[in-house]
C-alpha cells in the first residue's frame, strides 16, 4: 500500500461515529440492546448542552445540523430518512 | 440490528465534547478516554521481510519512499520510475540541507551514498511520509526472515502482555481491597481495646460481688444463732428473774440494767425490754400482751 493511501485510511482520533457511540453504550454494565442505546442518546441529544454534531472527512471533521445528524440516527435504525408515528422516537 | 445509513460511520461526534456529555449521566466510555486505535496501513510483506537491513543506498532509500521493495530494482512502469526519481530527489536535497546524514559512499554501487537505515525512518517520518520498514527486532528475538513462528510469537507476546495487564488490573483491585480489610481490622482493634477495658471494669465489680458475697454469707451465719440467743433469754428471765411476758411494768429490765452494770456490760432497761418483747412475741407469741 502506498504512503499516501495509508495516510488516507487514517482517522481522525479525535471523531467517534454514531456506530461507535452505539456500540459502547450497548455495552455498559449490564449491557442494553442496540435500540435503547440509541433511544437513550437521542434523548439526551435533545439538551441544549448537548455535543454537536460532526462529520468526517478524510480526516477532517464539519459541523452539521442537529436536525440532519438526527435524520442520520434514525434512518440508521429504521432505514426510513424521515420521522412519523411508527417511529419509536 | 443492522445499520441501513452509510452516514453512520461518518456521522458522529468530537470524542471529548461526548465523553464529557455522557458523564453527567454517570456513564464513564473509558473506551473513549482511552487513545483511540488509529488504524493504520498494514505492514507489507516486503518490508517486513528488509527489517534486518542496516544500511541502504540512495536508491534503495528512494524505492521505500514509494512504497516498493528496496532491493527490487527491476521497474515495472514509468510511472513508477517517475516516482523513483522525484525520491531521489527529495533525498538528495534533504542531504544537502543536513536533514539526513550519509555514512559512506559504495563505489561498488554506483558511488552511491549509503543511509544508516535509522536515520532514514527518522528523517522520513519527521516530515511526514513514513517509513514502511518496521524497525529491527531487540537481538533477543530478531530474526533475518519472518515466518509464522514469528507471527505466533507476536501473538503469544500479546496475550501475555494482554494476561499481565489483566493481572494488573486483578492485583490492584486486590490491593484496595485488602486496604479495605485493613481499615476495617483497624476499627474493630479500636472497638476490642474499648471492650477489654469494660471487661476490667466488669470483672473489678465481679471481685467485688464476690467479697460482699462472703459478707453476706457471714451476715447470714450470725443471724441464725439470733433465735436460739432469743429463746434462752426469756427462758432465764421467767425462770430465774420471774419474768412475767406480757407484764408491761415488769420491775425485771431495771433489774437486769443494774445486774449488766455491775458486770460493767451495760445495757439499758429499755433495751432489755425492747429485747424481751421480742423474744416473747417471737417464741412465746401466746404470753405477749
Amino acid at each position: 500500500m502506498s504512503i499516501v493511501k495509508a495516510k488516507l485510511q487514517e482517522k481522525n482520533a479525535e471523531f467517534i461515529s454514531i456506530r461507535e457511540v452505539l456500540e459502547l453504550l450497548s455495552k455498559q454494565g449490564d449491557g442494553c440492546t442496540m435500540e435503547e442505546a440509541a433511544l437513550y442518546l437521542m434523548r439526551r441529544l435533545q439538551e441544549p448542552n448537548a455535543p454537536i454534531f460532526v462529520k468526517e472527512d478524510f480526516g477532517r471533521l464539519t459541523e452539521i445540523g442537529k436536525r440532519s445528524a438526527e435524520i442520520v440516527l434514525i434512518s440508521a435504525i429504521n432505514g426510513r430518512a424521515f420521522i412519523d408515528d411508527d417511529i419509536p422516537f | 440490528m443492522t445499520f441501513h445509513s452509510e452516514n453512520i460511520d461518518s456521522v458522529g461526534f468530537r470524542r471529548s465534547a461526548l465523553l464529557a456529555f455522557l458523564s453527567l449521566d454517570g456513564i464513564q466510555l473509558a473506551e473513549l478516554d482511552a487513545n483511540p486505535a488509529i488504524p493504520t496501513a498494514p505492514v507489507p510483506t516486503w518490508a517486513d521481510a528488509r527489517r534486518g537491513l542496516r544500511r541502504l543506498s540512495l536508491s534503495e532509500a528512494a524505492n521505500v519512499l514509494i512504497g516498493i521493495d528496496p532491493l527490487d530494482l527491476e521497474w515495472r512502469s514509468e510511472e513508477d520510475f517517475r516516482e523513483f526519481e522525484g525520491a531521489k530527489r527529495i533525498i538528495s536535497d534533504a542531504v544537502d540541507d543536513g536533514e539526513i546524514q550519509s555514512v559512506d559512499i559504495n563505489f561498488e554501487r554506483n558511488g552511491e551514498l549509503i543511509f544508516n537505515a535509522s536515520d532514514l525512518r527518522a528523517w522520513a517520518t519527521s516530515i511526514g511520509y513514513g517509513w514502511p520498514i518496521p524497525e529491527m527486532a531487540p537481538p533477543s528475538v530478531h530474526r533475518l526472515t519472518k515466518s509464522t513462528e514469528d507471527a505466533s510469537n507476536s501473538s503469544d507476546l500479546l496475550k501475555r502482555f494482554q494476561e499481565s495487564e489483566r493481572e494488573r488490573t486483578h492485583f490492584k483491585q486486590e490491593a484496595e481491597r485488602l486496604q479495605g480489610l485493613l481499615r476495617e481490622a483497624n476499627a474493630r482493634d479500636g472497638e476490642l481495646a474499648k471492650q477489654a477495658t469494660q471487661l476490667g471494669e466488669l470483672q473489678t465489680e465481679i471481685a467485688q460481688g464476690k467479697t460482699e458475697i462472703k459478707r453476706l454469707q457471714t451476715e447470714i451465719a450470725k443471724g441464725k444463732s439470733l433465735p436460739t440467743l432469743q429463746k434462752l433469754l426469756i427462758a432465764m428471765a421467767i425462770d430465774g428473774y420471774g419474768y412475767k411476758p406480757g407484764d408491761n411494768k415488769s420491775p425485771i429490765p431495771k433489774q437486769l440494767e443494774g445486774i449488766t452494770g455491775g458486770l460493767a456490760i451495760e445495757v439499758t432497761d429499755e433495751t432489755v425490754l425492747r429485747h424481751l418483747r421480742l423474744a416473747t412475741n417471737t417464741h412465746l407469741p401466746s404470753s405477749a400482751a
